[in-house]
């Protein structure tokens, strides 16, 4: 199959244009900005300030509660912590009783509920929790209930879950190694890691440049055996030239998981890496690809696509892709 | 104006898919099914030696279902008590043509559902008559206990394997909860041809998706979660056990929304507006819960495909004061707004506009269909 010479981009219908956009790289590379939030926190949770419900189940206006934690994937001795606050007509209250309780509902979950110490501090009621003592040989859910009354308000309950990997589930480590080298017109990162447990791995990174500036992703996906080895992270070429990426770069944000593909739970986390890797090899932007990935198969998705709108499919033209940058 | 009403409890439980039953019922709680997870496969070994043989049971198939509620045997059928996804997972039976050059638009219902087109509801599967060698149909998963994200997922990765491989391509419609079963199938659970290139410390490999997706079309989509599933009683007004796992913080966390792997996924999302609110009286009270702007039952950082939790005007800018709402009112509506939040690589918006204004999480369901007209 000769490879279709790319029609003007006035010439090629929306829906084309938009599977070539989101097929210029690998998808286990990326590039990023700034704005990726999701790739730049791992892990951060999304509980805000709400109304509290009342007997009927509609909002009770007066009052406002937020219940949250400092993390949603807690690993090995990792401890978490929580905050509940409460408002009534926008002042903080804090309430006249208020109990917090943890249970395992994961693979591994014995011993049952435990209640949670509690302390006040500020205008809220906070509990540091570390999982891994009362569940190691855990991996999954770890569901903490409040349930709470303050002056004038009815008993209030409420959840939160974590994702907890007990230090006896944690697969493997990373060791701390690492080493880059360019390879057909890509960066490899190679990434040290310490396995206990075989099987498949999930491992990325985000990449930012000289200026400090998060531009790339990439992720291994692969087995492994056991023992210490090396992955690879390939950060593809073109992403350096579209994100005008300045050398060198550092590797932050490393983590993976064993994955357990097709079950709950369906990972097992490594253990936290909180260091930095920044390249040795000295780069310039020569050493990166310029041209988009190319394969068969994205080739004869072009044709299924263009074959599909000759039978009278009728595909999607997006509105809005996302802000310019 | 919107009223805060007293609810009485319509029970919320529709939320995402199921038609009503009776009052206080609606959903008719979790169903019992066929597909099985790994962790609750079973592996049976006779014989010693060289002889000893070992048999992995990895469904429900040929006994009764998961909750003993419906049956996975062969006669089931006759019978009338076959799970709902008895089909796909026992018999392989997807209703499309593998390797046909078929069109296949396939339908993933909501929370709480274990189909797209229930009898007697105004919902329906697209209209693929008029283009030649097409065939629209109802993934058959049944996504109602507390791992039925997961579970259907891997009925849908059934389905797609089935339909959308080979000379076949697929357009994949979902509402609600579907904006999860299928991002975490193509992101967790796809079907690859992994391809490894040069030796040694040089071996890099490469991973491209077998289903041939054209695209994913998400009305109302969950992908970012529901706050109304992390607040005590307001969870326990949906109709099934899944409804406390379906909140910002476990979803966000579930899988990588951004892994779509080249495959589009568009959005289509709604909201209610100031003044008349929802004609079904649990949305109405839903979205006084939600962050602006909600259809009742997700907000719009979900049904926009924002990588993060963001509130539309909750920066307190964009804030005009409504006399219908009696209140400073959020006047940035669009959902294709710049002004909050990034959009989750491989994810866009289809229609931006004030199509959806006024329009609740049920009106959305046909929506995109309607639109398309396909």
């Amino acid at each position: 199959m000769t490879k279709p010479a790319a029609p003007h981009e006035d010439e090629e219908p929306a829906p084309l244009r938009r599977y070539r956009e989101l097929t210029r790289y690998p998808s286990s590379t990326r590039r990023i900005t700034e704005d990726s939030f999701d790739l730049l926190n791992p892990g951060a949770r999304h509980e805000r300030r709400m109304p509290i419900p009342d007997q009927q189940n509609n909002p009770d206006h007066a009052w406002q509660v937020r219940f949250t934690a400092d993390r949603y994937f807690v690993r090995d001795a990792q401890p978490a912590l929580l905050s509940l606050e409460l408002w009534h007509e926008g002042r903080a209250r804090l309430p006249t009783s208020v109990e917090m309780i943890a249970e395992p509902i994961g693979d591994g979950a014995t011993g049952g509920a435990i209640p949670l110490d509690l302390a006040t501090s500020g205008t809220g009621v906070q509990s540091t929790f570390v999982p891994n003592d009362h569940w190691p040989a855990l991996v999954g859910q770890i569901r903490v209930t409040t349930i709470f009354t303050a002056e004038g308000l009815s008993q209030q309950t409420g959840s939160l879950d974590f994702y907890f990997t007990g230090a006896d589930r944690i697969p493997a480590r990373f060791t701390g190694e690492f080493a880059d080298r360019p390879l057909r017109g890509d960066l490899v990162v190679e990434v040290g890691v310490d396995v206990d447990k075989p099987g498949r791995y999930r491992v990325e990174g985000n990449l930012a440049d000289a200026t400090g500036r998060p531009f790339g992703w990439a992720r291994f996906d692969g087995d492994l055996a056991g023992g210490v080895q090396s992955l690879p992270l390939v950060f593809y070429g073109l992403v350096f030239h579209d994100a005008e990426a300045t050398p060198p770069f550092t590797l932050q944000q490393v983590r993976g998981y064993r994955a357990r593909r097709g079950d709950v739970p369906h990972r097992e986390d490594m253990a936290t890496y909180s260091g930095e890797y920044r390249t040795t090899s000295p780069y310039t932007i020569e050493d990166f690809r310029t041209e988009e990935n190319d394969s068969p198969r994205k080739r004869r998705m072009i044709a299924m696509y263009q074959d599909a709108l000759d039978r009278g499919v009728r595909l999607t033209t997006p509105e809005y892709v996302g802000a310019a940058k | 104006m919107k009223a805060i009403l007293g609810t009485g409890l319509m029970l919320a439980t529709l939320l995402f898919g199921i038609p009503a039953a009776d009052a206080g019922t609606i959903g008719g709680g979790d169903q019992g099914r066929c597909e099985m997870l790994d962790s609750e496969a079973t592996t049976i070994c006779t014989g010693k030696g060289k002889r000893r043989t070992c048999t992995t049971i990895d469904s429900y198939c040929g006994g009764a279902g998961s909750t003993g509620s419906c049956s996975c045997e062969a006669g089931c059928a006759a019978a009338g008590n076959c799970c709902a996804d008895y089909a796909p997972v026992c018999e392989g039976s997807f209703d499309c043509s593998p390797d046909s050059g078929q069109i296949v638009f396939v339908h993933v219902g909501g929370m709480c559902s274990t189909q797209w087109d229930y009898a007697g509801d105004p919902d329906r599967l697209a209209d693929a008559s008029g283009i030649s060698n097409a065939v629209s149909i109802e993934v058959r998963g049944v996504q109602t206990d507390s791992t039925g994200t997961q579970v259907t997922a891997r009925t849908l990765s059934r389905y797609l394997d089935a339909c959308c491989t080979d000379s076949n391509g697929c357009i994949v419609y979902n509402y609600s909860n579907g904006d999860n079963v299928v991002g975490y199938a193509l992101d967790q659970l796809a079907t690859v041809t992994r391809t490894c290139t040069g030796r040694k410390k040089n071996r890099v490999c490469t991973e491209e998706l077998d289903w041939n997706i054209l695209e994913v079309r998400t009305a109302a989509g969950n992908g970012g979660g529901s706050e109304l599933s992390n607040w005590g009683s307001l969870a326990d007004l949906f109709a099934c056990s899944l409804a406390p796992e379906i909140s910002p913080s476990q979803i966000r966390n579930l899988y990588d929304h951004n892994n779509t792997r080249g495959v589009p996924i568009h959005h289509m999302g709604g909201f209610l507006d100031q003044t008349t609110g929802s004609d079904d009286i649990t949305l109405d009270a839903g979205w006084w819960f939600l962050p602006w702007h909600s259809d009742g039952a997700v907000a719009y950082h979900s049904s926009g495909a924002r990588n993060n939790s963001v509130e539309w005007c909750g920066d307190g800018n964009n804030l005009v004061w409504d006399w219908d709402y009696f209140g400073n009112w959020c006047a940035d509506e669009n959902l294709c707004s710049a002004n909050y939040g990034t959009l989750f690589q491989g994810h866009d918006i289809a229609f931006c506009s004030m199509q959806m204004e006024n329009s609740d999480h049920y009106d959305q369901k046909m929506a995109y269909i309607q639109y398309m007209g396909q």
